[in-house]
């Protein structure tokens, strides 16, 4: 009898051990799903800001403004003052609405920070959530099908506008000898500013494509979670990483990207374990 | 086009649009600067209404909007006037409070 409670005592250790870590490993994936989801957010709002930024005002231009301003007071002091605020102010809805869409993802990961602690209950906490990562994966990759579909990600507006600018300045050099080698160096400036637009697009998509690929993970391990073992979860989590080094490596292209969002969204409303959980509007 | 093409164009346009108007504003004199910035942020805030609501639910532009759109956008001369700069935000204003 006491043997017998011995090894029962053990067993009950082994499983809540097991338990808890099985909580940790599932809590460690909410965890980088919050981190990427932030970051995605981050690069999301830096672009919009970019979009619209103009260069900041040089000490020479500011002087040029001097010499010819037919009257200077306090009221002009002011106007070169507010020349930072005017994109500014402007791109605060797009701003803000990124940003409550990006405050559900660390909702999320809040839900499953107490699961290591309060493991005997764990099962239920997890089914608690199972509904919302899916809702929450399927509208972020909702979100990152608009951003695929703004013009402006990506878009260096401080570069486009030098850009112009130094085109206008070189034309109005007559000696030819001195504007043509302007006009090459103003060629060069597109053609670097093209990559590196392109680039820029690159980079927020695949933010948003990781962050999809591994709320689709956290998804199923939450569904799956009482038939997984610990090293079933550890497992995902590792195919996962070795998924994320292939999207930042040689698939990091904003199409191959928005590509891999796309698949996420289908494979999620044809589940048959998560799709009943979709809210109804991301069912269409 | 579809709705969805419409949209990312009219967004391609009024970007193109705030990039040429800024343009302007950099050259204004002062005195000229102080009437452009009111209008110049109204317009980057529309441009960023126009891109929260797309954010938020879908496709909002149409055909003429469009259409409209690039008439003003093609309008915008490399030297354009104060008065020219001015006219053309408050008629892109008017077509995004339309929309």
């Amino acid at each position: 009898m006491k043997a017998l409670s011995k090894r029962g005592l053990l067993l009950l250790f082994c499983l809540s051990a097991c338990t808890e870590e099985k909580a940790k490993a599932l809590q460690l994936a909410a965890e980088t799903f919050k981190n990427e989801a932030d970051a995605a957010c981050a690069l999301g709002a830096d672009s919009i800001k970019a979009s619209v930024a103009m260069p900041e005002i040089t000490r020479g231009e500011i002087s040029k403004s001097l010499a010819e301003a037919k009257k200077f007071g306090a009221n002009e002091l002011d106007i070169i003052y507010s020349y930072s605020s005017i994109e500014d102010t402007g791109m605060k809805p797009s701003l803000d609405t990124l940003s409550k869409t990006c405050q559900a993802q660390r909702q999320l990961a809040a839900i499953y920070t107490d699961l290591p602690h309060g493991y005997l209950l764990s099962n239920n906490d997890v089914k608690k959530s199972q509904k919302y990562v899916v809702n929450v994966t399927a509208r972020f990759a909702k979100l990152a099908q608009v951003f695929a579909s703004l013009p402006g990600i990506g878009r260096d507006n401080i570069a486009r506008i030098k850009i112009i600018e130094a085109r206008t300045k070189a034309m109005a050099v007559t000696d030819e000898n001195v504007r043509l080698p302007l006009l090459d160096s103003v060629a060069e400036a597109i053609l670097i500013n093209q990559t590196n637009e392109a680039q820029n697009r690159a980079q927020v998509m695949t933010q948003f494509a990781k962050t999809v690929v591994l709320g689709e993970k956290l998804a199923h391990a939450s569904l799956e979670y009482d038939k997984l073992s610990v090293t079933d979860l550890l497992d995902s989590l590792r195919e996962y990483s070795a998924l994320y080094g292939n999207i930042t490596g040689r698939t990091s292209i904003a199409e191959n990207a928005l590509e891999r969002i796309n698949n996420v969204e289908t494979r999620i409303k044809n589940d048959p374990g998560l799709s009943p959980l979709l809210d109804a509007e991301l069912t269409q | 086009m579809s709705t969805q093409d419409n949209d990312a164009e009219m967004l391609r346009l009024m970007g193109n649009t705030i990039t040429d108007l800024q343009i302007g504003y950099r050259a204004a004199s002062l005195e000229n600067q102080a009437i452009l910035a009111a209008p110049l942020k109204e317009m980057i805030q529309d441009y960023g209404d126009y891109q929260a609501r797309l954010l938020k639910s879908g496709t909002i532009t149409g055909d003429a909007e469009l259409a409209e759109m690039n008439t003003i956008q093609s309008a915008i001369s490399d030297a354009a006037t104060q008065q020219e700069l001015l006219v053309t935000i408050s008629k892109i204003v008017a077509l995004i409070a339309s929309t």
